[in-house]
């Protein structure tokens, strides 16, 4: 008798093995994604520091599993149920519950690479930022702007 | 608790919402014992795959009950799962994987033992004629084999149930052979299967029981020999006329079909040998190219039961319009909504 975590074992063999042909395009697209949201960004808006640094580069992992979640896996899953093939599944002596973990398992997979590499190249990018930027506790300002600050914060004196 | 048979259906309707709502299923009951093989016939929109979808679960009836070999289907879809397997009218995509795959990994799922269900599976592919596509990928195989693989996923680890949706659809000549002896062989090995089909040529040879359903009802049910009983004594006379000749029946035959050269004719028994002497000189005078004359087949009764059901159908919604439309002028005239009423009560009747 096969229990439910043989079958669980079996289906997401299932699921992976159905989107075989489709999951390395899926990756590529994840890891594209995730790549271009921490770069592209930082073309867009300029240096960030400090907190949106951080923001944008947690932020895209979090946009790579809304992409998974709320557009590719549901867009699979109305496929299924239009080809027929939901359905057929449904017949299956299978506990609804195991679908679900199958499921959840296959889109954790392909949703991995892209968000593991988000967070590397969040990481790289912050630590480059911060390497070619010029320390603010080295820097050294003349004791009339300690007395005028806002003028001469570094942001002001570099525009 | 005594195990029922493989299918009890009693009585089960099921009406979707729409405008106007639409009744697929209207008091169907049915019964599908185990090793026999019943055929569900009917044309488009009928109400067959509503019904599989309700014993396999997936949808809920308004009223009856569905019962898979004693476990109640409506109320513990998950026990009557555990009995049933079921081919879908739909091929199953199985991209990415090959058909020897997809079936030992359905096997497993249904709960056989990793060494039954390759034998099993090997056995399957033999039996059907596949092995040369076996190890395929799906995405490479024709519609005929894809749709033999869907059977043998079915079969592999059969349920005591087989639920079958048009298993023949695309797939050659010679294969079906080999998949109606796989579906008697089901049968033989103990199971109930319910064959849902438009193919009746073929399903005759193989069902044990029919039901034809029209309209969500159920408008004739027995062996194939009740229910071509009332044509026994008639057998048909099918001619292909020459290019160029005109055709012209002798008394004993009454014409009841013609498609361009060829035609059809009803003759009854007894002046067999009359209709065949005619027919032989035709051929001989160069009238005819050739003639066959056999008895009348399921797809006969078939046609001429759905043909009287839409005929009635037809009668029924005419006779409800009338009523309606009388119904509005009875406001001033009870008399005609009285005699309306009557005529339409009528032709339901005849329909059932």
């Amino acid at each position: 008798m096969t229990t439910a975590l043989q079958q669980y074992g079996l289906l997401t063999q299932w699921q992976l093995r159905r989107q075989s042909v489709l999951l390395p395009l899926l990756v590529v697209v994840q890891g594209a994604l995730a790549v271009g949201t921490v770069l592209g960004f930082g073309i867009l808006m300029g240096d960030l520091e400090g907190q949106a640094a951080l923001y944008l580069a947690t932020g895209a992992p979090t946009i790579t599993l809304i992409v998974i979640g709320l557009v590719m896996a549901p867009q699979m899953l109305s496929q299924a149920k239009t080809e027929g093939s939901a359905q057929w599944m449904m017949t299956l002596p299978v506990p609804r519950l195991v679908f679900l973990a199958a499921d959840l398992t296959v889109w954790t997979l392909v949703a991995l690479p892209g968000t593991v590499l988000a967070v590397f190249v969040g990481v790289l990018r912050r630590r480059c930022s911060s390497r070619s930027r010029p320390q603010r506790s080295a820097t050294r300002w003349p004791r009339c702007c300690r007395r005028r600050s806002r003028c001469c914060s570094p942001s002001s004196s570099s525009s | 608790m005594t195990a029922g048979p493989a299918l009890d259906v009693a009585d089960v309707t099921k009406t979707f919402g729409g405008r106007p709502p639409l009744r697929a299923n209207d008091g169907i009951s049915l019964t599908v014992a185990e090793g026999a093989v019943v055929g569900l016939l009917g044309h488009n929109g009928a109400g067959k795959s509503t019904l599989v979808n309700q014993v396999a679960g997936l949808l809920r009836p308004d009223s009856g009950s569905l019962r898979v070999v004693g476990h109640d289907a409506v109320a513990h879809p998950e026990r009557a799962r555990r009995e049933i397997s079921v081919q879908a009218q739909a091929n199953v995509p199985i991209t990415g994987l090959t058909p020897r795959t997809a079936i030992e990994l359905v096997g497993r799922v249904r709960g056989g033992a990793r060494r039954d269900v390759a034998r099993r599976t090997t056995a399957l592919i033999e039996s059907l004629d596949l092995g040369q596509w076996a190890s395929t990928p799906a995405h490479k195989v024709s519609g005929g084999v894809a749709r033999l693989t869907a059977f043998a996923m079915t079969a592999v680890v059969p349920g005591r149930l087989v639920i079958l949706d048009e298993p023949t659809n695309d797939v050659d000549p010679v294969r079906r052979r080999l998949l109606w002896t796989q579906i008697k062989a089901l049968a033989d090995d103990g199971a109930g299967v319910l064959l849902v089909t438009h193919n009746v040529r073929e399903a005759e040879h193989a069902v044990d029981d029919l039901v034809v359903l029209d309209r969500g009802r159920v408008i004739a049910h027995g062996t194939v020999a009740e229910l071509t009983h009332p044509l026994r004594s008639t057998l048909q006379l099918d001619v292909e006329v020459s290019p160029g000749r005109s055709l012209a029946w002798p008394s004993c035959a009454t014409a009841s079909s013609r498609d361009g050269l060829r035609a059809r004719a009803a003759v009854p028994a007894g002046r067999a040998a009359e209709a065949v002497a005619w027919a032989q000189d035709a051929v001989d005078r160069g009238d005819l190219d050739r003639y066959s004359v056999t008895p009348a087949s399921l797809e006969d009764v078939y046609v001429d039961l759905v043909g009287a059901a839409s005929e009635n159908h037809a009668s029924e919604t005419h006779a409800s319009e009338t009523h309606a439309a009388e119904a509005h002028v009875s406001a001033a005239n009870p008399t005609t909504s009285t005699a309306t009423t009557t005529s339409t009560t009528t032709s339901e009747g005849s329909v059932r």
